[in-house]
């Protein structure tokens, strides 16, 4: 039960605001080597079955490195969707779609919450209001019982359960989390203790990211 | 979603422009942007950025069982996506016209030059072969996505390594990768293909620009795509568009291409070797890496560390004062024809005047339903019932009658 000295950090970050010019917003953020494009259209037109009179629809499509898209990645659009959902005042722009777009560019653990980060880059490149932001950390429970803040593929691939939290800048409140695997209350509540304390890191990097997209100096 | 269409203005001063020899983005028609190759950490994964286009591609491989018509070769596919990370028309719709061209373009460029070794691929003929499943993505789509998947798609499969396979009599072994180095594919030409933007002089003639960016092709009445080798040997030729083309025109562009391609496949040689440099002198590799040290506009952090030794008894403390829900409250009441209901102390068997329903819910939350009457379960069933029959001592003919108890 005991919290390994090295697993208990959080990974070096990097994003690049802009890199894809066409879209309104995007970004390209990685988390360690874990890299994830993305890119944000909206508001915009929307197609009319998906019109709605009193807000805007939030629209995800995730694309992974290789293969035919499946099952896992609409998974991952749907968490993403929910999570978008929840932090984008959508009711400013009614009958319009803000298109989220993402693309994995290398995976080395953490995908999910690298990609909610980037998405929400993204839309604070893009200008588009939000009622707060987010930050999300991966945690993974290994056999032995340790626990690995923000972990490797490899590390995620030996673990017996990984923990994704998303915590929101207001109030550090949980909004969403996605666990595979089978945790205990205890185990739980130890790694949303440690993601807490990490969202709170990733937080001040958005801060970062923004200072450098106005600063005179680039 | 839809794009807002080039201007006539925007397209008479870029044409009036050309006619003097000068493009809007300051290079002679013979320029091409500027070209990055970055390779990722997977083998097989590349990102080529030509100007400010990008395009991503994955290489691949799995075991199958090959073409009927085919036995002896692998197999290589080559599957482009356009979505709208790239451009917003381009809305998830796998048959998008410029996807399909572009599908079409790479797979004559590289599948149908023969440029992979595809007899190589095969492990045992007519039951095991490997398929090679190329993945480009474009990811900004910023002017000619053909040249820059075309050399995408081949740094991809020239970086691209394959598990080792052996064969001992019938037994097939596909080493993992931590048990022998992968093998690199068959690679026996490299065919790069260069696009031009066709535009007309006022007088009727043709005016060729090379590497259109995204107002040129936006501005442009036809487009030629020339693909050439490092052994100036064509391998694609394909014209789009309404412009009429002269055989002098092809050759001309031929010639260029040649030259163009030459200097290109060595660009993309001397990429490979850097990044087999790399990879043995274990320097910064993969994207995150790369654009890190490169990109100018980047922000990024160092990574963190934390203190998590007041984690533990600050988890426990939240486990323990969190209430556990008080199941004593319930109620269970047994009525008379042996249903269990489970209600809760709140709860109140209420007839509602509409449905007739005797679920338990709490009217108190809506002071106009009057409560009139209360009934059980049982006796609005009752009340529900039109006729009475009687089983047990009717004259029915049936030999045997069976009743089956209310469930």
């Amino acid at each position: 039960m005991d919290i390994d000295e090295t697993n208990s950090s959080l990974r070096p970050m990097f994003c690049e605001l802009g890199g894809i010019t066409r879209a309104d917003g995007s970004s390209i953020f990685s988390c360690g080597d874990t890299t994830v494009a993305c890119a944000v259209y909206g508001p915009g037109e929307v197609r009319p079955n998906r019109e709605s009179i009193n807000k805007s629809s939030i629209e995800v499509a995730y694309r992974s490195r290789n293969g035919n898209s499946g099952l896992q990645d609409r998974k991952r659009e749907l968490f993403l969707e929910k999570t978008c959902e929840s932090g984008i005042l959508a009711a400013l722009h009614p009958r319009t779609a803000i298109t989220i777009n993402i693309q994995e560019m290398h995976d080395d653990g953490g995908l999910l919450s690298a990609c909610v980060n980037s998405a929400f880059l993204s839309l604070l490149d893009a200008c588009v209001s939000l009622r707060f932001l987010v930050a999300a950390v991966t945690c993974a429970v290994d056999n032995e019982g340790n626990l690995h803040l923000d972990p490797s593929k490899k590390e995620m691939k030996r673990a017996s359960a990984t923990l994704v939290f998303v915590f929101e800048s207001r109030s550090h409140s949980i909004i969403s989390s996605h666990t595979e695997g089978l945790v205990n209350q205890l185990k739980y509540q130890q790694c949303c203790a440690m993601a807490k304390s990490a969202a709170a890191k990733t937080l001040q990097f958005y801060r970062v990211v923004m200072n450098k997209k106005f600063s005179k100096d680039s | 979603m839809r794009e807002t269409p080039i201007s006539t203005c925007e397209k008479g001063f870029l044409l009036e422009a050309l006619w003097e020899g000068k493009r809007i983005d300051g290079r002679s028609t013979l320029e091409t942007r500027d070209l990055d190759i970055v390779y990722g950490l997977d083998w097989g994964s590349v990102q080529v950025t030509l100007g400010k286009t990008r395009v991503l591609a994955q290489a691949s491989c799995q075991v199958v069982e090959p073409t009927f018509t085919r036995p002896n070769e692998g197999i290589l596919i080559i599957n482009v996506e356009l979505t709208s990370l790239a451009a917003p028309r381009f809305e998830g719709m796998r048959n998008s016209d410029d996807g399909v061209e572009l599908g079409r373009l790479l797979e004559r460029t590289l599948k149908e030059s023969r440029c992979v070794d595809l007899e190589s691929l095969c492990i045992v003929a007519e039951e095991k072969v490997w398929e090679v499943r190329l993945d480009i993505h474009v990811l900004n789509h910023e002017g000619n996505m053909f040249d820059a998947a075309s050399i995408a798609g081949l740094c991809s499969l020239c970086h691209f390594r394959r598990p080792d396979v052996t064969l001992k009599g019938d037994v097939v072994t596909i080493h993992p990768l931590s048990d022998r180095d992968p093998v690199p594919l068959g690679i026996q030409h490299h065919p790069v293909t260069t696009t031009y933007g066709l535009f007309e002089y006022p007088g009727g003639e043709t005016l060729f620009v090379i590497d259109p960016s995204r107002i040129e092709e936006e501005a442009i009445l036809g487009k030629m795509v020339l693909g050439v080798n490092g052994y100036r040997e064509m391998c694609t030729l394909h014209l789009a568009g309404q412009v009429v083309v002269d055989k002098t025109l092809i050759l001309r562009l031929a010639n260029i291409t040649a030259e163009k391609s030459k200097k290109m496949v060595d660009t993309i040689k001397e990429s490979l070797r850097k990044d087999e440099a790399s990879r043995q002198s274990k320097g910064p590799r993969g994207f995150a890496a790369k654009i890190r040290s490169d990109s100018l506009l980047h922000a990024s952090v160092p990574r963190s560390n934390f203190d998590f030794t007041r984690v533990v008894p600050l988890a426990r403390s939240v486990v323990n004062s969190v209430k556990v829900p008080d199941t004593s409250k319930t109620a269970s009441a047994k009525s008379e024809d042996g249903v269990v209901h489970v209600a809760s102390e709140d709860m109140e068997q209420d007839k509602d005047n509409d449905s007739g329903d005797s679920d338990g819910s709490d009217m108190d939350s809506e002071p106009d339903v009057q409560v009139t009457g209360v009934m059980t379960k049982k006796q609005i069933l009752e009340s529900k019932v039109t006729e009475k029959i009687d089983l047990v001592d009717s004259d029915s003919e049936e030999e045997e009658t069976v009743i089956l108890d209310k469930v």
